[in-house]
């Protein structure tokens, strides 16, 4: 590897590495999805230090060209990160749909009680997890 | 009838304000004092003032979840109060009262957990556009080899259901986005009796359908063929399906 595209990366992965801590300050990322970037970041900057690394990672793997492993190792990382974020997507939008419900069923319920002046029985909220029905409205209120 | 057993009739509305008036008066006029619970998944127009004109109850969702998530929202409302059976009655005018008390009386008397109301038992004269009628041949055809039984119409939205369906409905992650032939094969794979009823269907009037537009309802014949198909994954290797 010639020595100026070293540098470059180095500078690249330098600038992200700044952003990423950025962001994190800023709380816009949370530190568990960001410290799977970091870690690709220090790997990419172990491969520029030391780029014999990646040739001896192409001969243990039975590649040719080393800029290939480099391609393979790569689109593994960013399908693992797509596999986990589709399964933080399904679980969200899972956990916002229970909320809204819960909402709708609960602003109907108070509503009631407000006309029925405060005599309403106690009943459970949906769902196995929840701390109990008493808890709820407050949690409500503080979002 | 039978006074003893609670009936909830759940109607899901979207931007229904020209249409959700005679479906509520109708049900009123056949049922007289019925229960009904409207679900408004967050209309943009006046279903809402609408529905306190009617002094109908509703629950009224703070984000637009989608029929299956309306639906389920007045499902999971009836197993609170504890109703006995529950009635999914479309907002737009398309289902019947009168043909509410088939389902009733069916369901009263056959000890399915889940009837359907069918436009193509016999035949009710109901006009279906070409390309669903592929679709409902298609579903039929695939809850036939899954299950071994003929449902006529899976795509209908005119069902009954029990306690013992609320129930399960109820819990999160049960009731799946496309709550047609896929939930209908896995309710009768995890040995839930459901059966039809010839039921008369009206057309559409106005409003905008779920179904329209051409890119919709492609994406919903593959979502729900895909469910279809990961239901038959996992009885082949013999794993109770969730989330399909």
């Amino acid at each position: 590897m010639l020595i100026q595209l070293r540098v470059t990366m180095l500078i690249i992965i330098v600038a992200l590495f700044i952003f990423f801590i950025v962001m994190l300050r800023r709380q816009k990322l949370d530190l568990k999805y960001c410290l799977v970037w970091i870690f690709a970041l220090l790997g990419i900057t172990v491969l520029c230090i030391f780029p014999g690394l990646l040739d001896s990672l192409s001969v243990l793997l039975g590649i040719d060209v080393p800029v290939n492993t480099l391609f393979l190792v790569g689109i593994a990382f960013l399908a693992c990160i797509c596999i986990s974020l589709t399964i933080v997507v399904s679980r969200l939008s899972a956990r916002l749909r229970k909320l809204t419900q819960n909402i709708a069923i609960l602003e109907f319920e108070a509503g009631k009680k407000e006309k029925a002046g405060g005599s309403n029985k106690n009943s459970n909220i949906i769902g196995s997890n929840e701390a109990g029905a008493e808890k709820t409205p407050e949690a409500i209120k503080d979002v | 009838m039978d006074r003893e057993k609670s009936l909830l009739f759940v109607i899901p509305v979207y931007n229904e304000e020209k249409n959700i008036r005679r479906p509520v008066e109708d049900i009123r006029h056949v049922f007289g004092d019925a229960d009904i619970i409207a679900v408004n998944d967050n209309s943009s127009d006046g279903t809402i003032q609408v529905l306190k004109e009617l002094g109908v109850n509703y629950l009224n969702l703070p984000l637009n979840l989608g029929y299956s998530g309306a639906v389920q929202t007045g499902i999971i409302y009836a197993n609170r109060n504890n109703y006995d059976y529950v009635i999914q009655f479309d907002g737009d005018g398309q289902h019947k009262a009168k043909e509410a008390v088939k389902l009733y009386d069916g369901i009263l008397t056959s000890g399915s957990n889940i009837i359907i109301g069918s436009r193509f038992l016999d035949n009710t004269g109901y006009k279906h556009p070409f390309f669903r009628k592929i679709g409902t041949a298609l579903f039929s055809f695939m809850i036939k080899v899954l299950t071994g039984k003929k449902i006529t119409d899976p795509t209908s939205g005119f069902q009954i259901q029990d306690k013992k369906t609320i129930k399960k409905y109820s819990i999160p992650g049960e009731y799946p986005e496309f709550p047609d032939a896929n939930l209908i094969a896995r309710m009768i794979l995890e040995g839930y009796v459901v059966s039809e009823v010839s039921c008369e269907m009206a057309e559409r009037t106005d409003g905008v359908s779920m179904h329209a537009g051409i890119i919709k309802p492609i994406k919903y014949a593959i979502k729900c063929t895909y469910s279809l198909l990961l239901i038959g994954i996992f009885k082949l290797f013999g794993r109770k399906s969730k989330n399909v």
